[in-house]
């Protein structure tokens, strides 16, 4: 029988509702589970060093470029309007409140989020973790919990130093090559950010998108078919929906609490 | 068919209902299996054999029917929190082994031990080499599961499922895409646990000739239901299923 697209719409809505609900049920499960946390202090080590430190290089590198072609666009527009001197505050304002941890969101997707989705759905496929269920451990202690966490910890780590590298970028280009006086570079930075709303802001909204990529991509991984197919749907599937859903996030963090 | 009765009995199952989609697997499917003995689950591909043994790990729960251990414990309606706890009590071999592959051979026995005992490392190591002993796998500590080759890795896995010690030994195609020694040598093992330690094993395959020379009983699954019986009487069967089934395998012992 073939069905009317009101039915598919149906089906749609229905199959979504179930995949939140699952997603919803994954999520209290991992935090619930989290208590034992302090017991797997090692492998939440071994799960910092693989997000976070693994992340390192491609975080810095670009966090520097983007910080660079903020200067150098800033410094463009600025000076049709005399305020070139403003430029420390433009790239500040701009890495800070937004393009750190949006950017650093979806670069650690790419590189960590769909490496955890693809290392959980081939434990998957190839029965890893029913081996762990036979052994009366469950996987989402030992497996998706230190993974998860480990994401929560980093990315806030990751975006703070994406901005950093990013202020000294537009350092670079604004002061060293375009010659705007350090000074006033570092001063409209200094006055133009407000710890309390901007800084705190940045560190809410990074920590809200680790919490975000965190759980796609286990919920991804841990959900793959059992087959090299399914581990490829987990992998991509984490990277769009953790994208999407970063950028999503972002929209409405800003308009509700005007972070 | 003569079956075991009584005290004899491990696990019984009755009247097994499983849809796979739209598919059926199992149909009213019932068998018993007889304690401390080597059972085989035969059939062909997609009858349902991994199924079964997923479903008595409790791994997977069929759509209706019951499986009984002991007489006592039922597994179909034990939720997940109690079956955790009632998976120590079974060892499982997976197929392709399901070793954790970023951890050495030695790790993935030590883990479980790690986990759900106080015993020391000393402790730990000794065990994990009177489980390497059992199995017949030497220097093997350091290697990690993907440097395995394929009879190694079935003995790791082996040792790794028996390391709890458990009551019932699920073995899911121990033999399939090894060579004939190789299979001699998994078969020889698997025996001379059994008839050291005792324990209920079920072993699914479609490998007639080991099951002939190794099962207590045998149970065969066709036609989404089972057959079962002793492994002469099944094999000297009438029954239409059991002949086309035997027939099917050109390497049959004359």
């Amino acid at each position: 029988m073939n069905a009317t697209p009101i039915q598919k719409l149906g089906g749609w809505v229905v199959r979504t509702v179930v995949e939140l609900g699952r997603f919803t049920v994954f999520s209290l499960q991992v935090v619930s589970i989290s208590r034992r946390l302090p017991q797997r202090l090692r492998r939440l080590m071994d799960e910092l060093y693989n997000i976070g430190v693994l992340s390192l290089g491609i975080v810095c590198v670009s966090g520097a470029a983007v910080g660079m072609v903020l200067g150098l666009q800033g410094y463009n527009t600025l000076i049709r309007f005399g305020a070139e001197e403003s430029l420390g505050a433009v790239v500040g304002l701009s890495l800070i409140r937004e393009l750190g941890p949006v950017l650093t969101a979806l670069l650690v997707t790419g590189r960590a989020g769909s490496a955890i989705a693809a290392e959980i759905s081939s434990m998957v496929a190839t029965q890893q973790l029913d081996g762990l269920r036979m052994m009366s451990i469950d996987p989402l202690d030992l497996v998706i919990a230190p993974k998860s966490l480990a994401m929560i910890i980093a990315m806030p780590l990751l975006s703070g130093l994406f901005i950093v590298l990013g202020l000294f970028g537009g350092y670079v280009v604004g002061v060293l090559l375009l010659g705007i006086d350090a000074g006033n570079y570092l001063t409209s930075l200094e006055s133009a950010i407000h710890f309390g709303s901007d800084v705190m802001g940045s560190l809410i909204k990074s920590l809200a998108f680790g919490v975000l990529v965190a759980l796609i991509a286990t919920y991804r991984g841990f959900t793959a078919e059992p087959h090299s197919a399914g581990v490829s749907a987990a992998t991509t599937s984490t990277v769009v929906i953790a994208s999407v859903s970063t950028l999503i996030a972002d929209y409405f963090i800003t308009a509700l609490w005007g972070v | 068919m003569n079956e075991p009765s009584g005290r004899r009995i491990h696990l019984e199952i009755h009247n097994l209902r499983f849809k796979r989609g739209e598919r059926p697997i199992f149909e009213g499917l019932s068998c018993i299996f007889p304690r401390g003995k080597i059972s085989v689950v035969l059939g062909a591909s997609g009858e349902g054999k991994s199924t079964l043994l997923r479903m008595i790990a409790c791994l997977s729960k069929p759509d209706s029917g019951e499986i009984w251990v002991d007489g006592e414990t039922e597994l179909t309606c034990m939720p997940e929190r109690q079956a955790k706890y009632f998976r120590r009590s079974i060892g499982m071999m997976f197929q392709r082994g399901a070793l954790l592959d970023s951890l050495p051979v030695f790790d993935n026995l030590a883990l479980p031990l790690r986990e759900h005992t106080s015993k020391s490392e000393a402790e730990i190591a000794a065990e994990i080499r009177s489980c390497f002993e059992a199995v017949g796998l030497h220097d093997v500590d350091e290697l990690l599961p993907g440097e395995l080759s394929g009879g190694m890795m079935r003995r790791a896995a082996l040792a790794r499922a028996l390391i709890l010690k458990p009551e019932i030994l699920l073995c899911d195609e121990p033999f399939s895409g090894l060579d004939p020694r190789t299979v001699r040598l998994v078969e020889s093992v698997l025996l001379e646990i059994n008839e050291r330690l005792g324990i209920t094993m079920i072993i699914t395959s479609h490998h007639i000739a080991s099951t002939l020379r190794m099962a207590a009983w045998t149970v065969l699954l066709t036609e989404r239901t089972a057959l079962s019986g002793y492994p002469d009487e099944l094999y000297k069967s009438d029954d239409r299923r059991i002949k086309r089934f035997f027939a099917e395998d050109g390497d049959l012992p004359t």
